[in-house]
């Protein structure tokens, strides 16, 4: 009896393999290629161009496979399998992005080694001694899995942000002032100022390290009353939320801080020779990397002029943080030259002679500034 | 390729399955000889010249060592030179760059070593030739006259990257004729899903516990970080490897071939040599009968025999990997094994169970250690920091953090360690009755599911046996 069960198991088990397999292997052949993953924010492998060449170096084979997963039907799905399965197990960490409480993913952060870190300190200094004759500012930004760490996981094992910026502080070349926005966002940490499915900060978050901003740099940032806030969308998942691959979680709402007068702004992007009068590039709220509304995501240079009452020129070096504080400077320059310095490759003295700047700021959160991997949402 | 991809699974599989099935039994072999070559290219295309030429080698080798059978002086000549074109491409390819450093260092010699990439599955199919041309020279099997059938042997994909080294006496007969049938099949297909829910589910699961806890610089480590991390690597070695054999068995049946069972729940030992019969069961037995057994074994008194083991565990050790740690493994093994036959054994019959686990455990969990760093020093300092020397604490945070984390997959790779989960099936089943024969097929397509899952999301699937 048992023996016959056995048996009969074992015939259905196999005509179900074969079945399975053998659909998939269909189902994968026609089905049409996908371009770019929407939850996963990147472009898929394409099938392989076949060649000897690349066959013999093994490229082709390679390529092959990492086609054939990336185009895997329902890959999404399947990621969501995983994500469930995991959260079963009590895995709380993926990719280095943690499931926080409240629905928060908090990104991993790991100190540098001495290498990188000095190395990076160094690059600044000497971008300031290229530079002079400028007032020179640093902000580096915490991120949420600092300011939030009440949110992690117990016992999670990261690294402290403040001691890394702390050590910034101490070896940076005299000529440049640090803003320090720790004590002003972690005061303010029961607002929404980080997005819980983004790596960055909210315009909230922006907006106080603004605040601080002209505290230090000597100009009189306005008051929230001067902004009309406007949400332009609830339904944005960010980056971690494609990082981490946990899925069932609240989307964010993106807010901007539109001024109740409306400022004059010019603003022209080099890399698409595009002249436009808006910071925001509205059209991005209908794709997956929503936070790209703010100055249409990373650009190498960016200038805007504005009808400012003010002489100061600045010259911001950043990363994607700065995007939504980029608005709030438009009262308090007449210029602004942005620069992307992962995608910038001319000469910084060059522009900075010829645009005649007066301040430099550069601005970028600790934990892409430390890590060599870009953020992956341009 | 390695099975546990989807290039693998989802086309690799279902053209070879569905083509071999299609063609005339008389063309299998071809058909199975081609897709094992493909299989071998994929991932280093430029060896395919080496697998055709030791297939050359072999073949010829055995014929001429047959042919002159009569003639002992000429069937020696043969044999040995077939023998050293094996050994020798193996060391070369292997052992070269390990040779070379060992004589730069005695000699002070500055010999330039290129790094070449190990050829996949070089360790096995080696010995799968060996012990043909031995069994030929002995006259234990008949030679194969059919250079398809020999090549097919030797290349055979289910086997071809981590064993079972399959004696060529153990299968020859299914190489010719075999039968294949839907309930082969089936039983393949089990196998293979369990295989495949060790390697993808468990094994790479917990290699990550392991990688973070190796990341971490050692004087950081508390005791219970080091622990965890050593338990993690032992059961991620263990379910790797013995899936991949799981998944190797299981596509021999749907092949319709028998391949022999490689591991036997070797975590439940209560001695070493047990151990060792029960880990990597091919190998041992390959070593057993070509190497000890005609060394004298433990027929020529107490010297010899001694002589005999360091001899053989020597060459286990180095067969795992060119580098001195896997030799001092190996003879840290050999070691026990010969205190065990000394006298361990005895003592330990007089001890209560649980003794005889715990001292297994810990002698094959500090291996581990030895296995896996490659400088003695670094391994010397994981085993102080295990038993407290060293360590700034003996539990903290982290270790707090990855024991709840890791504690429910902890305890799945305890229970499937053991025969108890094996057992624990087949109780339910009974219980089902006849029911069984839908919910459990449904079951095993769904741990196939959640492994395609897992395939799919995977940003880690190192294969820890590559390297051997």
């Amino acid at each position: 009896m048992v023996d016959g069960d056995r048996g009969s198991y074992q015939y259905v088990l196999a005509i179900l393999l074969i079945l399975y397999i053998g659909v998939m292997a269909i189902i994968n052949m026609v089905t049409p290629s996908r371009v770019f993953s929407e939850s996963e924010n990147r472009m898929l492998e394409q099938a392989p161009h076949f060649s000897l060449a690349n066959l013999i170096q093994g490229k082709y084979t390679s390529a092959y496979e990492k086609y054939i997963a990336d185009q895997f039907p329902w890959r999404d799905g399947w990621i969501g399998v995983r994500s469930e399965a995991e959260r079963v197990l009590g895995r709380n960490e993926s990719n280095g992005v943690y499931l926080g409480r409240d629905g928060y993913l908090l990104q991993k952060f790991t100190e540098p080694s001495d290498e990188v870190f000095q190395s990076k300190v160094a690059d600044l200094n000497a971008i300031a001694a290229s530079l002079p004759g400028l007032r020179k500012y640093l902000l580096l930004a915490p991120t949420s899995v600092k300011i939030l760490a009440d949110k992690l996981p117990a016992n999670a094992p990261v690294d402290d942000e403040l001691v890394c910026l702390n050590r910034v502080r101490r070896s940076l070349d005299k000529s440049i002032t640090c803003v320090d926005v720790y004590d002003a966002l972690y005061s303010r940490k029961e607002e929404d100022i980080y997005y819980k499915t983004d790596h960055h900060w909210t315009t909230r978050g922006a907006y106080y390290a603004y605040q601080r901003l002209g505290e230090v740099m000597g100009f009189t940032p306005h008051d929230q009353s001067y902004f009309r806030i406007a949400r332009v969308t609830d339904s944005f998942y960010g980056s971690l939320y494609s990082t981490g691959g946990f899925r069932n979680l609240q989307p964010d709402a993106i807010d901007l801080y539109l001024p109740r007068v409306p400022e004059q702004y010019q603003v022209y992007y080099y890399d698409d020779q595009k002249a436009t009068d808006s910071l925001y590039a509205l059209e991005n709220l209908d794709k997956k990397d929503k936070y790209a509304v703010f100055l249409d995501g990373n650009k190498s240079l960016i200038k805007i002029t504005t009808n400012a009452d003010s002489q100061r020129k600045l010259l911001l070096l950043k990363d994607s943080y700065a995007n939504c504080l980029i608005p709030f400077l438009t009262g308090h320059f007449r210029e602004i030259y942005v620069v992307d310095p992962r995608y910038y490759s001319d000469s910084l003295s060059d522009l900075a002679k010829t645009s005649g700047v007066t301040d430099l700021l550069m601005l970028y959160n600790v934990n892409t500034f430390f890590g060599d991997a870009s953020d992956n949402v341009s | 390729m390695v099975f546990s991809s989807l290039v693998f699974i989802f086309v690799f599989l279902p053209i070879t399955i569905a083509a071999y099935y299609i063609a005339p039994k008389s063309l299998r072999n071809v058909f199975l000889l081609i897709a094992s070559l493909v299989f071998y290219a994929w991932g280093e295309p430029v060896y395919i010249v080496l697998m055709v030429f030791s297939i050359l080698v072999s073949y010829t080798g055995g014929l001429l060592i047959d042919s002159y059978r009569k003639r002992r002086l000429i069937a020696q000549i043969f044999f040995i030179t077939a023998m050293v074109i094996n050994l020798g491409l193996l060391c070369f390819f292997k052992y070269y760059g390990f040779i070379l450093a060992n004589i730069n260092h005695l000699t002070s010699l500055h010999m330039a070593s290129a790094a070449l990439p190990l050829p996949l599955g070089i360790s096995f199919y080696t010995f799968q030739s060996i012990s043909y041309l031995i069994d030929i020279y002995r006259g234990k099997v008949p030679v194969q006259k059919n250079i398809i059938t020999f090549g097919m042997y030797k290349s055979m994909f289910p086997q071809l990257v981590a064993g079972p080294i399959v004696k060529y006496v153990d299968i020859f007969q299914e190489l010719d004729r075999r039968n294949e049938s839907l309930g082969l099949f089936g039983e393949g297909a089990e196998l293979f899903i369990i295989g495949l829910a060790k390697k993808v589910l468990l094994a790479n699961n917990i290699a990550l516990l392991w990688k973070t806890i190796n990341a971490m610089p050692m004087g950081e480590l508390s005791v219970l970080s080091a622990w965890l991390g050593i338990v993690a690597f032992t059961f991620q070695i263990y379910f790797d490897f013995s899936g991949y054999t799981d998944m190797a068995l299981g596509l021999g049946k749907m092949l319709g071939f028998h391949l022999p069972q490689n591991f036997n729940y070797p975590y439940v030992s209560r001695t070493v040599t047990e151990f060792w019969r029960r880990w990597h069961i091919s190998l041992g037995s390959w070593f057993r009968e070509y190497v000890y057994i005609p060394l004298g074994g433990n027929r020529e008194g107490l010297v010899k025999q001694l002589r005999n083991l360091i001899v053989v565990w020597f060459l286990t050790g180095l067969w795992h990997g060119a580098s001195w740690n896997f030799v001092l493994w190996g003879l840290y093994f050999g070691a026990f094994v010969t205190a065990e036959k000394l006298f361990l054994i005895r003592w330990l019959e007089h001890r209560p169970r649980w003794l005889g686990h715990i001292y297994t455990m810990l002698v094959v969990m500090v291996g581990w250690v030895l296995f896996e760093y490659e400088s003695l020093g670094q391994a010397a300092r994981f085993i102080g920091r295990l038993f407290g020397y060293g360590s700034p604490a003996l539990w903290d945070g982290n270790g707090l953090y990855y024991l709840y984390t890791n504690g429910v997959l902890l305890l799945v790779l305890a229970l499937c360690s053991t025969p108890l989960a094996g057992a624990l099936s087949r109780t339910v089943a009974r219980r089902l009755g006849t029911a069984s024969a839908v919910v459990i097929p449904v079951v095993y397509m769904g741990l196939l599911l959640l492994c395609t899952a897992y395939l799919v999301n995977e940003s880690y699937n190192p294969f820890l046996y590559f390297r051997f």
